[in-house]
């Protein structure tokens, strides 16, 4: 809704600015139409011509009259007819050139000047000269007797003509200080028009560059957008591979045990079946609830679900569950949740769960042979600057180290996965196709929960990896309570651990460790085997008997009352040899308590 | 403009090997051309009647112009048949008015831009107070870039003597 509302905000904003910039170029092409208007000389090289003319006229009509006087002076009886006739050509000249000033633009431009004076002496000057055609006529045809009467007229004429100059020359002033006026105001519209002008296109290369940045953005968001589009369809294939290849096999799994069950009504093994089922039903399970947060992470729709739990009982009760899956790989798993971390914590379990199972199935598929350890420790990581809000309780670091013992990463592997060990991986569209449906979840996930990710993986030492994530303390009383019940004094103080694997006898030291119980370590069966004597019982872990002889050794430890653990497959004490078994995965509660009922038969 | 110049020259020749005698006026002279002609009348100069003119091909201009109101037919003469009746070889004419005043008109004028030199204002011979007997007149309606000074200033009236002089241009 609130889109929806930016949308339409945004496209009213880009609607008045498309009518702003029609305004704009509207203004602008009326600026330099003004300026075209204005800077126009027709109009004034017109009224100049024009004023030009009126004074042409005006002193050629002064010439005119004293050409015709000097011709009339000129002549006489003696004459020529030729010279006669003239006298009525120079008539008709004065004549024309005084219809010039009566008639036409100079008529029409001078008819103003002086409020009608000059139309008045025109006129004046034009019927004293009309009168004298009968006089001209009489001359031109040789009667010299109206050449004085015409004279004396004509000198009347020339005082009028002599006026009518100085009043036309008075308005021509007049006329061109009027013209100067509206040629200044003229100038300073041209100058508001080319500020106008200046200012319009300023803002138009103004508006063109904001359109073409947008343009240029709006470019390269359609190529992300692409770019975008094809990832998605890319993940979309990756997903639905990822789907097919996790549920491929639980489902054969099912189908295999449904034919088993449907071909033989007596079974021999029920409840493995029966187990084995459920195994594949939790994996079809786990698989569409990976599917599903992943969609869900993608759409920004996944929101986490706090709960507080033990923590290790949690986190014991889901290796249990992956253990069939690491053992039909011939693989050890350990695990141990340190002490320093509170019993309870407050996180989304299930999500913690999807990240744990995916890094171990991730080991499980790097690792030919050996081991896969778990070890849950507090951090001094700082707290994400905002950590998920779920809780008030008080906000810590845990990391989750998973380590194995397999061929490390494949290093093009670890350089994609490089760079995005950090919460920006959400930003990352690829990392699905570069790293795979498994830890691209764990990557989503993990940053959603405001946690980190890093590893170390190199082909001889095998692959770790630290989750770091924020939790909440529960604040509930049951966890000290527990705490302090949980404790069991145990009267051993040495162990004799003989354990080839690194991985497991480091994580088999924090557990003792956890028991206040030292512990020595041989790597194999030498001649150090009888160095220690101070070990109150044994752990025989991944070992060969090169030396000695593994029954008499046992006899030897049995004779010197010394207990011996061992863990294989499936837990199965030995009570002739005096063997006591654990069972993968190596939990604390389960050597805990091995070790308890071990002490406490010996007391008994 | 060379094409201009060669178009020209090459026009004056032929009118120069058209010329012809020219016969003398019976009325009132009304028009001497003297200057670079061949062909003369009078002493050095070839002088027209109205008649005389009158006989030369007419043409029309349909115009207003700034010195009469309203739209006016003038008909007169064209230059080109008057330097051939006289033998031409100049490119420049030289026009004088009754009063003595002189304008210079290249032919071309009356060649390219339809100039004539107009006898006849809506059908009546112009008198000297209408600005006659003759008036060059220019086709401002039809063409209105003639519409300027140096046009307006070469339309002389009360024409009475034309010289006909060659320019080194």
């Amino acid at each position: 809704m609130k889109m929806v509302k930016m949308k339409g905000w945004v496209s009213k904003f880009k609607r008045y600015s498309l009518y702003a910039f029609i305004c704009l170029v509207i203004a602008i092409a009326a600026a330099v139409f003004g300026i075209i208007s204005y800077t126009s000389n027709n109009a004034q090289s017109d009224s100049r011509r024009i004023f030009e003319s009126s004074l042409w006229n005006t002193l050629q009509l002064q010439i005119q009259i004293y050409q015709f006087s000097n011709h009339l002076l000129s002549l006489d009886q003696d004459s020529d007819s030729a010279n006669h006739e003239e006298v009525f050509a120079q008539y008709e000249i004065l004549m024309s050139r005084v219809d010039l000033l009566r008639e036409g633009d100079v008529g029409n431009l001078i008819r103003d000047y002086e409020e009608g004076r000059i139309t008045r002496l025109l006129n004046i000057i034009n019927g004293e000269l009309e009168l004298l055609s009968y006089h001209t006529s009489k001359v031109s045809q040789g009667d010299m007797s109206y050449a004085q009467e015409l004279m004396t007229r004509l000198k009347k004429i020339e005082l009028q003509s002599n006026e009518l100059t100085a009043l036309i020359n008075k308005g021509s002033t007049e006329f061109i200080e009027r013209e100067h006026e509206t040629l200044q105001a003229r100038l300073f519209s041209i100058k508001a028009l080319s500020v106008i002008l200046l200012i319009g296109l300023l803002l138009l290369c103004f508006l063109t560059l904001k359109k073409l940045t947008a343009l240029r953005k709006a470019k390269k968001l359609n190529r992300s957008t692409h770019e975008k589009i094809k990832t998605f369809y890319e993940d979309r294939a990756n997903i639905i591979s990822f789907i097919h290849q996790e549920i491929r096999s639980p489902a054969h799994a099912i189908l295999g045990i449904a034919k088993r069950l449907q071909k033989s009504a007596n079974i021999d093994s029920p409840h493995a079946l029966s187990l084995h089922l459920e195994e594949s039903g939790q994996q079809l399970l786990q698989t569409i609830d990976m599917v599903s947060d992943f969609s869900l992470v993608d759409a920004n729709k996944l929101t986490l679900k706090p709960s507080t739990k033990n923590l290790r009982k949690a986190i014991e009760g889901l290796l249990e569950t992956l253990s069939p899956q690491i053992s039909r790989r011939s693989l050890q798993s350990i695990l141990y949740v340190d002490p320093e971390l509170p019993a309870y914590v407050t996180l989304d379990f299930e999500r913690v769960k999807e990240v744990i199972t995916a890094f171990i199935q991730n080991a499980i598929a790097h690792t030919p042979s050996g081991s896969i350890s778990i070890h849950i420790r507090p951090t001094t990581m700082s707290v994400p600057i905002s950590p998920p809000s779920h809780s008030t309780g008080e906000i810590r670091m845990l990391q989750i180290v998973i380590k194995d013992t397999g061929n490390g990463i494949p290093v093009p592997l670890q350089n994609n996965l490089r760079p995005h060990a950090s919460t920006s991986i959400e930003k990352e569209p690829t990392l699905l196709s570069r790293a795979g449906f498994n830890l691209a979840l764990c990557y989503k996930l993990v940053s959603l929960m405001k946690g980190e990710i890093h590893f170390s993986s190199d082909a001889k030492n095998g692959s770790e990896f630290w989750i770091d994530i924020p939790f909440h303390v529960a604040n509930n009383k049951e966890s000290a309570l527990e705490t302090s019940n949980n404790r069991i004094k145990i009267t051993a103080k040495q162990a004799l651990l003989i354990e080839v694997d690194n991985n497991i006898a480091h994580i088999m030291k924090h557990q003792l460790a956890e028991l206040d119980i030292e512990t020595i370590r041989l790597t194999t069966t030498s001649h150090q085997i009888h160095k220690y004597e101070n070990y109150d019982f044994i752990i025989l872990g991944n070992m060969t008997w090169s030396e000695y002889n593994e029954a008499e050794t046992i006899q030897q430890w049995n004779q010197h009352n010394k207990p011996i653990i061992r863990y294989q497959t499936e837990a199965n004490n030995d009570h002739k040899s005096n063997i006591a078994s654990m069972a993968f995965p190596l939990t604390q509660s389960q050597l805990e308590k091995v070790i308890s009922n071990t002490f406490h038969s010996k007391k008994a | 403009m060379r094409f201009r110049l060669f178009a020209t020259s090459l026009l004056l020749c032929s009118l120069s090997t058209l010329s012809y005698a020219l016969e003398k006026p019976t009325g009132r002279t009304i028009l001497s051309v003297s200057g670079a002609i061949e062909t003369t009348n009078t002493n050095d100069s070839a002088s027209f009647d109205l008649n005389m003119l009158n006989a030369l091909p007419q043409h029309t201009v349909v115009t207003e112009n700034p010195w009469a109101e309203g739209v006016h037919t003038y008909r007169g003469f064209s230059v080109a048949s008057l330097l051939e009746k006289i033998g031409n070889k100049g490119n420049l004419l030289q026009v004088f008015a009754m009063n003595g005043y002189m304008t210079e008109i290249p032919i071309n004028d009356f060649l390219e831009k339809g100039a004539i030199f107009a006898t006849h204002q809506d059908g009546k011979n112009m008198s000297i107070r209408n600005l006659g007997p003759i008036m060059v007149i220019y086709p401002f309606d039809s063409q209105p870039e003639l519409r300027n000074e140096i046009f307006y200033s070469r339309s002389i009236w009360q024409i009475n003597k034309i010289k006909s002089i060659v320019t080194t241009e």
